[in-house]
C-alpha cells in the first residue's frame, strides 16, 4: 500500500493506492490519526487508485470517522472504484463515500468569525483569542495557608465541595479528618464537577472523583486557590512550525495581554511537550514537629521531581493561577516564576492519555469531563520552572491546546 | 644406527619431559616455565646421589621428588601469594638455578663409573647375547648398554604414561582436568582448584625431574646449563604429537607428546647430522614453534584467500 | 534458611574506583522459598549473589545457611551446599570434556574426588537415567564434548548439575540472560519445574521484570547496593510488571532530587 498526503486550504487530501487489508489497517489508521493530532480534522481520501478493501480496512475507516466525528471534524471517500464504493454500501457504510466529485471547501472548517478572533503568531505558535463573555471575572478564594514543611495542626482542614462552576488546585484528600485525611493529603486538580488527586501513599498512583447527577465531589483542603464565575477568554494555540512550542509563562503572559489584566485564573487542555514539576510522596499530614522535610536529603522523602521534561505527547489539564504585579496581594500566595521578574504563577496538571480536541470554541465542561471518562489520570504534579544553570529544565511547554481564562475580580479576592 | 638408537632413546628420555609440559600447558593450562629449572634440578640430585653411592633407583625417585617440590612452590607462588603464573615460574627457575649449583657443588658432575639405572637390564641382555658387550641388529652392532638404556626408557616412560592415562579418567583427575578447563565450574561443584592446581604442577614437575634424572643418566654427566630451552622443546614435542594424532582424547594426547618428542629427536638429529649449526639448534627450534602456533591462524585466511575470498567464519 | 545480617562490601576502597557494592544488607530466605533479586545495573543484585556464594569476602556481616554461619567459608566449600548457575551458559561447564565427565564433578559435589574410575557403569546410568528427564535428546551424546552443545542445551545442563546432589541453596545468576528468546523459556520452565519438584530454596537474580513477575514466590528490589523493596507471599500475588517498572522510576527520580533541586523546591514549592 503507497499513502500519499496532499494538504489542501480546509482539509487534507490523503491519496491511498494499493491494498487496504489486515496488513495495512493499523499502519494506515496510525498515519491518519497523525493528521488529525497534527490538527487538521477534516480528511478525504482519494481512493481512485485503492484496489482492495477488506473488512479489517474497512473497520479502520470507521474507526478514523468516528474519531473525526468526536472532534466536529469530517472523513469522506471520494472517488472510489466500484468494488470500493460496492463493499462500503453493502456493510452498511456507504455515508462514507462522498458522492460529488468535487473537492472543493464545502466540508471545510469554517473560518473564526472574524469579530471575535485575533490570531496572534509569535515564535512559531499561533495564538488565537475567542471572546466569550467579556466582561466575565473570576472570584478568588484561597484556603489554609499551610506553612510548607510545618505539621499540620489538627482540625486546619476545610471541607469543600467542587460543582461544576468552580475550579481549583491545592493540597487536599478526599474524606474527613476523623477518618485519617491527614494522612492522605496530596496535590489535586478540580474542574467541571471533576477532581484528579494524588492519595499521599507514596505510589504515586493517582485516583479522581467524577460528580454525576446527585454527587458532588468534596474534598478537605490544607492548602488551595479556589476560582469560582465564568470564563472571558479562550485562547487556542498550535504550532506553525513543526516543534514550536509554547512555555507556560508565555501562555500566562499572552493571556493576561488580552485579558488586559494583571491577575488571572485559568484552565487548560493541552497537549504536552514536556512538563516540569514536583509532586509530594507523602502526606504532609504526617509531618512531625522535628522532622527536616523541606531540607536535603530528607525532602527525598516528601517530594518527588519529575526530573525531565515528562509525558510528552500526553494530554494535561492544567488549572492555575497567575499574577503579574509583584505587590497585588495574590502574588503572595504565588511562587515566583525566575524567568519572568516580577511574574507570580501557580499552576497544577493533571496527565491523562492524548485525545484530540475539536477546533474554534469548545466548552471547558464538556472536554474536561471527556478526559476523565476517557481514563484516570495518570500523573499529577505541582508545575514549576527548573532554573538550575546548565541542567535546568526550564519549564513546562505545550504544543497545542484550549486555555479558558479570566481576570481576577480585586474585591472578590479573598482568604480562608 | 647408533643416531637412531641415539634418537628414540634421548626421545623417549625427553618424553616424560612432554608428558610434564602436557600436565601444566594443556591440561592446567597453566604456562609454567619451572620446567627449565626442574629438569637440570632432577639431574643434579641424580648426579650427586649416584656419585655418593646411592643405587639408581633412588636417585632417580630424589630427584623425581625434588622436581615435584619445585612445582609445589611454583603453585603456591601463584595460589597463595596470587603471582603472575609467569612470573611465579621465572622466580622459581631463577631460584633452581642457585639450587642446582649449590646441590652440585659446581657447575658440571660427570657419571664416570656409577651404576646407571639401565645396569640391571644391561646385566640380562648381556647373558642373552654371544659376546657379552653387543647384539647385532640388522647387520648393525649395538651395544648392551645402549640397548638396555632404550628398553629402560622404553619401560619407564611407558609405565607412566599407562599410569598418567589411569589417573587422569580417575574423579581425581576428572577434577584435575576440569579444573584447566574451568576454574570457576570446578569450584561451583565443590573443589579446591587451587589445590587441584598445586598438586598438577607437583605432578609436572616431578616428571620432568624424573626425566633429568635419566637424560644425566644417560648423558654421564649433569650441568647447569643443560635445562635451557627445555620448555621450548616439550612444547614443540607436543605441538608435533598433535600434528599426529589430533586434538582427541586424554590417552591419545599422551601417546601423541611421546611420538611427537621421539619424532622431533629423530629430526634434530638429522638436521645436526646435515650440518646444522649446534648453536642455532634452539633458534630453529624456536622458530619451529612460533610457526606451529601462527600458521594455523594465518594458513585458514590464506586458504580463503585463495579461494576467492569466501569467509566461512 | 538463608540468613543475611548487615552485609556490606566496598570494592577498591580508597581508591578512585572505589565502590560501595553492598550496604547493611539483611534478607531471610525461608525453606523452600524462590525468590529473585532484580535491580538497575550496578545495584548490587550480582554482587549480593556472588557474596552468598564466597566469591569474595565481605567487609562486614554475617551470612547463614541452615543454621551454619558460612561466611568465612571459601567458595568450593560453601558450593558443597550451594548449587550454582552463571549468566555465562559456557561459565558452569567444562567445554572440552564430555557430558558425562562434567556430570560426574557435580555428582560427588561435597565429596571428596577419589582414585576411583570417574565415569563407571553405574554412574553413566545414573546420568544416563537422570539427563532424560530434561527431553533434548542428550542421553545418547553423553560422550560428546559439551562444548559441541548450544548455550540453553549448556545451561539445562548447568542446572541439572547445581540440583544434581539436592542444593541447600540454588544461586541462579541471570542464567537465562544471554540466551535466545526459545532457549530461554525452556531454561526458564525447567528451572521452575526442578524447584517446585524438589522444593528447593532458590536465589535468582534477573533482569527480567517479566521472569521476575512468574517464575518466584518473593521478589527483592536492590538499588544502589540496598534492598529498597520486598514483595513477600501476600504483595508478590498482586505485582504486575508495571509496579515493578514504577517503583524503579520512583527510585530512578529520588536519586535526581540532589541538593540543587532541593533549594529550587525550596523556593517554588510553596
Amino acid at each position: 500500500m503507497k499513502i500519499s498526503f496532499n494538504p489542501c486550504d480546509h482539509f487534507m487530501e490523503v491519496t491511498v493506492a494499493g491494498r487496504l487489508d489486515a496488513t495495512w489497517a493499523e499502519p494506515f489508521l496510525d498515519a491518519l490519526r497523525n493528521i488529525l493530532r497534527d490538527g487538521q480534522h477534516h480528511i478525504r481520501m482519494d481512493a481512485a487508485a485503492l484496489e482492495y478493501l477488506s473488512s479489517a480496512g474497512i473497520r479502520s475507516l470507521l474507526q478514523i470517522h468516528r474519531e473525526l466525528t468526536a472532534v466536529d471534524g469530517s472523513f469522506k471517500v471520494q472517488r472510489a472504484v466500484p468494488f470500493v464504493s460496492e463493499a462500503l454500501r453493502m456493510s452498511g457504510f456507504g455515508q462514507l463515500l462522498d458522492t460529488e466529485e468535487t473537492a472543493t471547501g464545502d466540508h471545510g472548517r469554517p473560518l473564526p468569525d472574524a469579530a471575535s478572533a485575533q490570531v496572534d503568531i509569535q515564535e512559531g505558535m499561533a495564538i488565537e483569542t475567542l471572546l466569550l463573555s467579556p466582561t466575565a471575572k473570576l472570584a478568588l478564594r484561597r484556603v489554609g495557608g499551610w506553612q510548607p514543611w510545618q505539621p499540620v495542626a489538627a482540625g486546619c482542614c476545610q471541607e469543600m465541595a467542587f460543582p461544576g462552576s468552580r475550579f481549583a488546585l491545592g493540597i487536599g484528600a478526599p474524606g474527613s479528618e476523623t477518618d485519617g485525611l491527614r494522612q492522605r493529603l496530596g496535590e489535586f486538580v478540580a474542574a467541571a464537577g471533576c477532581v484528579a488527586y494524588l492519595p499521599g501513599d507514596g505510589f504515586e498512583a493517582p485516583d479522581y472523583l467524577l460528580g454525576a447527577q446527585q454527587f458532588v465531589p468534596k474534598l478537605g483542603l490544607l492548602d488551595a486557590l479556589i476560582c469560582d464565575g465564568e470564563f472571558s477568554h479562550l485562547l487556542r494555540f498550535g504550532p506553525q512550525q513543526p516543534g514550536a512550542c509554547l512555555p507556560l509563562s508565555r501562555l500566562t503572559a499572552c493571556a493576561m495581554d488580552q485579558l488586559q489584566t494583571d491577575t488571572m485564573g485559568f484552565l487548560m487542555i493541552a497537549e504536552i511537550d514536556g512538563l516540569v514539576g514536583a509532586a509530594l510522596s507523602r502526606s504532609p499530614g504526617l509531618i512531625e514537629a522535628d522532622t527536616e522535610a523541606g531540607r536535603f536529603p530528607d525532602i527525598r522523602d516528601w517530594l518527588t521531581f519529575s526530573g525531565e521534561r515528562a509525558h510528552s505527547t500526553e494530554q494535561a489539564l492544567v488549572v492555575g493561577v497567575a499574577c503579574r504585579q509583584p505587590d497585588h496581594p495574590v502574588a503572595q500566595w504565588l511562587p515566583p516564576v525566575p524567568s519572568q521578574a516580577g511574574l507570580h504563577c501557580h499552576a497544577h496538571a493533571a496527565v491523562f492519555p492524548f485525545s484530540p480536541l475539536p477546533q474554534g470554541k469548545i466548552d471547558p465542561q464538556q472536554w474536561v469531563r471527556k478526559l476523565f471518562e476517557s481514563g484516570g489520570p495518570k500523573a499529577i504534579m505541582h508545575l514549576l520552572e527548573d532554573d538550575r544553570p546548565a541542567l535546568g529544565l526550564g519549564q513546562s511547554a505545550f504544543v497545542r491546546g484550549a486555555c479558558w481564562c479570566a481576570a481576577l475580580d480585586d474585591k472578590e479576592v479573598t482568604e480562608a | 644406527m647408533t643416531l637412531v638408537i641415539g634418537s628414540f632413546t634421548i626421545g623417549l628420555i625427553l618424553s616424560l619431559l612432554s608428558i610434564g609440559v602436557f600436565i601444566s600447558f594443556r591440561i592446567l593450562r597453566f604456562c609454567d616455565i619451572t620446567v627449565d629449572g626442574t629438569i637440570t634440578l632432577g639431574a643434579s640430585v641424580a648426579a650427586v646421589l649416584l656419585v655418593q653411592g646411592h643405587a639408581p633407583w633412588v636417585a632417580t625417585l630424589a630427584a623425581t621428588a625434588a622436581g615435584a617440590l619445585a612445582g609445589f612452590v611454583t603453585g603456591i607462588l601463584h595460589t597463595r601469594f596470587r603471582i603472575q603464573e609467569i612470573l611465579s615460574g621465572i622466580l622459581v627457575m631463577t631460584a633452581l638455578y642457585s639450587v642446582n649449583l649449590r646441590v652440585m657443588g659446581r657447575s658440571n658432575v660427570p657419571l664416570l663409573d656409577t651404576r646407571d639405572i639401565a645396569a640391571p637390564l644391561a646385566g640380562v641382555l648381556a647373558t642373552l647375547v654371544e659376546d657379552g658387550e653387543a647384539l647385532h641388529l640388522a647387520g648393525w652392532r649395538v651395544p648392551v648398554q645402549d640397548m638396555a638404556m632404550l628398553l629402560t626408557a622404553f619401560l619407564v616412560t611407558a609405565a607412566v604414561a599407562w599410569l598418567l592415562h589411569r589417573f587422569l579418567l580417575t574423579q581425581f583427575g576428572t577434577a584435575m582436568r576440569a579444573t584447566g578447563e574451568n576454574p570457576q565450574m570446578v569450584r561451583a561443584q565443590g573443589i579446591n582448584n587451587q589445590n587441584m592446581l598445586v598438586f598438577g604442577l607437583a605432578c609436572s614437575n616431578g616428571l620432568v625431574g624424573m626425566a633429568g634424572a635419566l637424560l644425566a643418566q644417560y648423558q654421564g654427566f649433569a650441568d647447569v646449563q643443560m635445562g635451557i630451552g627445555m620448555i621450548v622443546w616439550g612444547l614443540a614435542s607436543i605441538i608435533i604429537g598433535e600434528a599426529l594424532v589430533g586434538k582427541t582424547g586424554v590417552g591419545l594426547a599422551i601417546v601423541g607428546a611421546m611420538m611427537g618428542t621421539v619424532l622431533f629427536r629423530l629430526l634434530v638429529a638429522i638436521a645436526l647430522r646435515w650440518g646444522l649449526d649446534p648453536n642455532d639448534l634452539k633458534l630453529v627450534t624456536a622458530a619451529f614453534v612460533f610457526a606451529a602456533l601462527v600458521l594455523p591462524r594465518y594458513g585458514k585466511q590464506l586458504v580463503r584467500k585463495m579461494l576467492g575470498g569466501r569467509h566461512y567464519a | 534458611m538463608l540468613k543475611i545480617r548487615n552485609l556490606a562490601k566496598t570494592f577498591f576502597p580508597g581508591t578512585a574506583n572505589e565502590v560501595t557494592a553492598l550496604r547493611d544488607i539483611d534478607l531471610d530466605i525461608e525453606d523452600g522459598c524462590f525468590a529473585a533479586i532484580i535491580g538497575t545495573n550496578g545495584s548490587g543484585k550480582s554482587t549480593l549473589l556472588n557474596a552468598v556464594a564466597g566469591a569474595f569476602q565481605a567487609d562486614a556481616g554475617s551470612i547463614e545457611l541452615a543454621g551454619v554461619d558460612i561466611t568465612g567459608q571459601p567458595e568450593y566449600r560453601r558450593a558443597g551446599q550451594i548449587g550454582r548457575v552463571f549468566q555465562n551458559p559456557f561459565a558452569g561447564t567444562a567445554a572440552g570434556m564430555s557430558i558425562a565427565e562434567n556430570i560426574v564433578l557435580a555428582m560427588r559435589r561435597g565429596q571428596r574426588q577419589g582414585l576411583r574410575r570417574a565415569v563407571s557403569r553405574k554412574a553413566r546410568e545414573e546420568i544416563r537415567a537422570r539427563v532424560r528427564t530434561l527431553n533434548m535428546g542428550l542421553e545418547d551424546r553423553l560422550d560428546n564434548p559439551i562444548g559441541t552443545l548450544s548455550g540453553g542445551q549448556r545451561q539445562a545442563l548447568t542446572l541439572l548439575m547445581a540440583t544434581w546432589q539436592r542444593p541447600k541453596l540454588l544461586l541462579l545468576d541471570e542464567h537465562t540472560a544471554a540466551l535466545d528468546p526459545k532457549s530461554a523459556a525452556q531454561v526458564a520452565a525447567l528451572t521452575k519445574e526442578i524447584i517446585e519438584r524438589e522444593n528447593l530454596t532458590a536465589l535468582m537474580v534477573t533482569h527480567s521484570m517479566q521472569q521476575a513477575v512468574q517464575l518466584p514466590d518473593h521478589i527483592v528490589m536492590m538499588h544502589q547496593g540496598r534492598i529498597i523493596e520486598q514483595y513477600g507471599a501476600q504483595r508478590k500475588a498482586s505485582v504486575r510488571v508495571a509496579d515493578l517498572l514504577n517503583a524503579f522510576d520512583r527510585v530512578r527520580r529520588r536519586d535526581l532530587l540532589d541538593p540543587d533541586v532541593a533549594a529550587l523546591l525550596a523556593r517554588q514549592y510553596a
